[in-house]
Parts: structure tokens; C-alpha cells; sequence
């Protein structure tokens, strides 16, 4: 099971208004390489994984992935918060605005809603684990772009955190990847 | 992990101190990866709140990440001394805080008075 745990895994406190950088950034809540996916494509794939190893990892991984849901959450929630709605016609969010009001909804930055298509669980250790670590490496270079998108400090911390969080991740990932490789004999 | 490779690997693990790791979202100095330019700033906390919360959100994401390293490398005496030393470190101050502040999760030992405390703000999201 899961328990609230009322505190976000790292602070953010975003007192400037940015409607734009709010849209971009939505995409590593409800986008291809966003937290969300990797939270559930963790937490699914977890049920397979071959011994207790696999099955802690992508636990505590994915469980982390949900916190860093909140943290995005966040971070639109309070770059959105005191927006006008014409303000947010002029950013190109009047579409968004009439389907979802200033609600923080999962969709990608060109406004494509949330998908499991963007989550992959073949039941294979092996594919199942590459997935995870290219994943990861998708999400850093998202982190990236991001960051090269603003000037503001405290949008781009969280965000330096958030990017550093999906190479630990990955480190962690080929570290069980080359056990298994090993563990099955695999020849490469 | 988990056997010759692993120790090897475990001789050469170097963990940043508390808050060092947490500014920069990584424990350890080998695999951490600056990005361009920009650096990690300190966190400046404005009030005594959230000084102490600061200090609790570190403790608990030194946890997370020892416990991360801990699954692929489960015979690490290094992370594990650690990792008991932080949780040692954080219940006294869990405990303090959440009763001054409220509670953290349903299992607190903070709930000791009506009107229910849970509800009360601000939320994590709220600045």
C-alpha cells in the first residue's frame, strides 16, 4: 500500500507567474517522458520481475516517480495560480483553460492527453530494464531542454534536481541490468 | 552487485555530506554529473519551520537514495551505516516538528487533539 507523506521530496517555491514555461513543463507530468509514465510503467512492470531484486528496485523507483509527480504538479500548480484568464488566452492556453480551468491535468506540452501507450511491460527482465534505463536517459534530456527554456532560478533548481534524480535512477537500472545479463547467460 | 564486482564498487562508494547530497539530488560523488553551467544552490530557509522541515526533507531523501543504492549493492556497510545513522537522526526531529506543526502522515504520533489536524494547511503544493 501507499501512505501520504504530507511534504514534497524537495521545495519549490515559484512566486513568478509563468504561463508559457507552466505549459512546457506539463509535459513531464502527463507527456511520453514524464513522471507519471515512468511512475506506472515501474509499478507495473514490477509484479514480473524475476527476484527480489528487480522487484524492490522498480518498487522503490517507482514510488519515487509518484513524489516527482507532486513536484510537477506543483511547480505548474503555482506557475499557473494567479494567471488571468485572459493571460492565459495570450500564452496559448485558452484551450487548456476551457477543458481544465488552472487544474493541473496529465497532457503533454502540445496538449496531447496522458496515454498508457506511453508505457512499455513485456514481462521480460532484460527488455523490461533497457526500457527503464533509455526511459530515463529521455526524461534527463527532457530536464534539459526544460531548463535552457527559463531564467528563473527557482524553476530551474528543481528542476537540476528532478534531472540529476533520472541519472541516479539510471544508474541504478544498468546496475541490475548487467546482474541480469549475467543471471541468464545472456551473450552480450 | 552482489558479489566480487560488488566490492570493488563498495570500496570506491564516497557519500556527499547531508545537505550536500540533497541540494544536489545525488548521494554519491562518483556518478554525480554537474549540468553545463548551472550549479546547485543551498536552499535558504526563511522561517524556523521551515529550517526544520528543510532539515527532515534532506534526512528523508538521503534515506530514499541510500535505500536505492542499498537494493543493487545489499552488502554495503558504508551505505548502511548511514542510512541508520540518518534515520537515528531524523525521528527525534519528525517528532518534534509534527508537534508543533502538525502531522506528516496518519501513522504520526502527533494527533493528540480536536479539531482534526490533518486537514489543516498549507499543503505541500501551497507557497
Amino acid at each position: 500500500m501507499w501512505i501520504y507523506d504530507k511534504k514534497l521530496e524537495y521545495p519549490i517555491n515559484i512566486k513568478k507567474k509563468d504561463l508559457k514555461m507552466a505549459k512546457f513543463l506539463l509535459s513531464q507530468y502527463g507527456g511520453p517522458n514524464g513522471e507519471l509514465a515512468a511512475a506506472l510503467r515501474y509499478l507495473t512492470q514490477r509484479y514480473t520481475m524475476p527476484d527480489d531484486y528487480g522487484k524492490a528496485l522498480l518498487t522503490d523507483i517507482g514510488t519515487e516517480e509518484l513524489g516527482h509527480v507532486e513536484m510537477i504538479s506543483t511547480m505548474v500548480y503555482q506557475l499557473v495560480k494567479d494567471a488571468t484568464p485572459e493571460e492565459l488566452r495570450e500564452a496559448g492556453l485558452g484551450a487548456y483553460y476551457t477543458d481544465h480551468g488552472k487544474s493541473v491535468f496529465p497532457k503533454d506540452a502540445s496538449g496531447n492527453p496522458f496515454t498508457t501507450a506511453y508505457i512499455n511491460s513485456l514481462g521480460d527482465p532484460l527488455a523490461d530494464i533497457a526500457e527503464n534505463m533509455a526511459a530515463e536517459e529521455k526524461a534527463r534530456a527532457v530536464y534539459e531542454n526544460l531548463i535552457h527554456l527559463t531564467d528563473d532560478v527557482s524553476v530551474i533548481q528543481p528542476l537540476l534536481f528532478l534531472r540529476q534524480r533520472e541519472i541516479v535512477h539510471f544508474n541504478r537500472f544498468r546496475e541490475l541490468y548487467d546482474y541480469y545479463v549475467k543471471k541468464f547467460n545472456a551473450n552480450r | 552487485m552482489f558479489s566480487k564486482d560488488d566490492q570493488e564498487k563498495m570500496m570506491a562508494a564516497s557519500f556527499y555530506p547531508l545537505f550536500e547530497a540533497f541540494f544536489k539530488g545525488n548521494i554519491e560523488s562518483r556518478t554525480y554529473e554537474q549540468y553545463e553551467h548551472y550549479r546547485p544552490m543551498a536552499i535558504e530557509a526563511g522561517n524556523e519551520q521551515t529550517r526544520a522541515l528543510l532539515r527532515i526533507q534532506a534526512l528523508v531523501f538521503n534515506l530514499i537514495d541510500l535505500g536505492l543504492y542499498l537494493d543493487t549493492h545489499p552488502n554495503s556497510n558504508e551505505a548502511f551505516e548511514l542510512f541508520k545513522k540518518y534515520q537515528n537522526e531524523l525521528r527525534p526531529l519528525m517528532k518534534d516538528y509534527e508537534s508543533k506543526y502538525g502531522p506528516f502522515t496518519l501513522k504520526s504520533e502527533a494527533f493528540d487533539k480536536l479539531p482534526w489536524e490533518w486537514i489543516k494547511g498549507p499543503w505541500p503544493w501551497e507557497n
